[in-house]
């Protein structure tokens, strides 16, 4: 269970981003966090992710706040895929995905090697193992990104805009695949894409300039959304 | 003086240039990484000393630099003992090309984004991880043709140390030239430079050519 309290957090010499935004992520759901371009919702993932130190508000990971935590512990508990995804382009698909698992897990490199390579197949990428993410498509290079931090075993894990590179069909697929881990690994994904919220998530959060105005189950949060006038992308 | 012997006694001394060269570079390469990390640290009296000192050796030529460590090193009050002209030669061009180095690290270093940092850390990797696994790689590539033209210009500067009285290369040809009266000899030393400065410059396009074919560029 993810616990968020009354966060609150202002860039240096910005505007206040986040004001008091209380929500929690039960465990066995997939949560779709909405909300127009700049309301927030970026800020409430590094926030959460611990990129972003606030000053006001707590976040707990199951009762415990996660200031306290120790980074490792943290980071394989929480993991988290960026808008931008950041795979490292010196390194092959089979390598971004090997990196965390022997230097972070101390995972032997074969056995490493065999479940990224099967992670890869699941995603229908088997045949980019050897391609640099330079080379790949922006919807195969956010599979791989999902799939490196997925290698992990997070207990949760938020992923911001994670359809923004696919086409329609994809985008289908891709929930069904989501939903089919739930039971492993919780998400929370941050997106535009309202059909892909519907379909992937139960509950879901809307935030506006900054402030939650509704959590609930993901049909209804849709619909402030849709009512938002926020444009439906992917 | 035969050309074979002639030749021999070039060789011996683009040897020792050689080596001098090369123990500059290795050493000037691993001082520049931390100076080249505190180059772009924020603030702090640190940076804005190396900052300072790399300014000052990158704008004053090599040749005084050579010359002050040589004859100004026994004239430090602690130290006291002068160096010999190779040690002096050594410490001058690693003094030197870490200035360069640092320079070229510290930019290489700049240019990978702050995501991949995130990225790293966001992975569970530790500070040193990060920096080891994703960003030095990075920085490494991005800075490796520059990397080059230092190395490149100092394995040619390398022949200043003659003035110190070391006796590599240009100081073997000139005595070479003042025996056989045949200036064809100065062309010889400059064939040598260039047998090794040339694959240096090559490797340097062919790392660049790489990157590109890896789509390095757009990440
Ligand atoms: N580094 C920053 N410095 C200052 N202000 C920032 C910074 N990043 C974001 N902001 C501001 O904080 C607010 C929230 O931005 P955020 O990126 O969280 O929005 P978002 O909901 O993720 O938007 P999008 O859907 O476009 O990704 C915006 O007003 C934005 O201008
Ligand atoms: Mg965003």
């Amino acid at each position: 269970m993810i616990e968020v309290e009354r966060l609150s957090f202002r860039y240096p010499g910005g505007a206040l981003a986040l004001k008091e935004v209380s929500v929690r992520f039960a465990p066995g759901k997939v949560s779709a966090v909405l909300g127009e371009s700049g309301s927030g919702k970026t800020t409430f993932l590094l926030c959460i992710g611990r990129f972003l130190r606030f000053r006001k508000g707590t976040v707990r990971l199951d009762g415990a706040d996660i200031r306290t935590l120790p980074e490792r512990e943290f980071r394989r508990r929480v993991g988290i895929v960026f808008q931008h995804l950041y795979l490292f382009p010196h390194l092959t698909v089979l390598e971004n995905m090997m990196l965390a698992p022997v230097h972070v897990l101390g995972r032997p490199g074969d056995e490493a090697e065999a479940e990224a390579r099967k992670m890869l197949d699941r995603l229908d990428i088997g045949d980019l193992a050897q391609s640099y993410p330079g080379q790949v498509s922006g919807g195969q290079a956010q599979r791989v990104a999902i799939a490196r931090a997925l290698l992990l075993r997070p207990d949760y894990l938020f992923l911001d805009e994670p359809t923004s590179a696919l086409d329609a069909k994809t985008a289908d697929d891709f929930a069904a695949w989501l939903k089919g881990l739930k039971d492993t690994t919780n998400f929370v994904v941050v997106t535009h894409n309202l059909l892909f919220a519907e379909s992937v998530a139960t509950e879901g959060v809307y935030l506006s300039g900054g402030r939650v105005l509704d959590t609930g189950p993901v049909g209804r949060i849709a619909g402030h959304a849709r009512a938002g006038k926020l444009v439906t992308r992917g | 003086m035969t050309f074979g012997r002639a030749l021999a006694f070039l060789l011996r001394g683009f040897v020792l240039t050689l080596l001098v060269a090369a123990a500059s570079l290795l050493l000037g390469f691993l001082v520049s990484i931390p100076v080249g990390i505190v180059l772009n640290l924020p603030g702090g009296v640190v940076r804005l000393v190396l900052r300072a000192v790399v300014d000052f050796i990158r704008g004053t030529p090599i040749l005084i630099q050579l010359l002050f460590v040589y004859f100004g090193w026994p004239l430090i009050p602690v130290v006291g003992v002068s160096l010999s002209p190779i040690a002096a030669s050594i410490l001058a061009l690693t003094v030197n090309s870490a200035a360069y180095m640092a320079e070229v690290v510290r930019s290489g270093l700049m240019s990978v984004s702050p995501g991949q940092r995130l990225a790293g850390r966001a992975l569970g990797l530790r500070p040193w991880q990060v920096f080891r696994f994703v960003v030095w790689p990075q920085a490494f590539r991005i800075a490796m043709p520059p990397l080059m033209n230092s190395v490149v210009a100092l394995i040619k500067d390398t022949a200043l140390i003659s003035v110190i009285t070391v006796s590599e290369l240009i100081a073997n040809v000139r005595s070479v030239v003042s025996v056989t009266w045949n200036p064809a000899y100065y062309l010889v030393a400059a064939v040598l430079f260039f047998i090794v400065t040339f694959p240096l410059m090559k490797l340097a396009g062919r790392v660049e050519r790489r990157m590109k074919e890896r789509g390095f560029a757009n990440d």
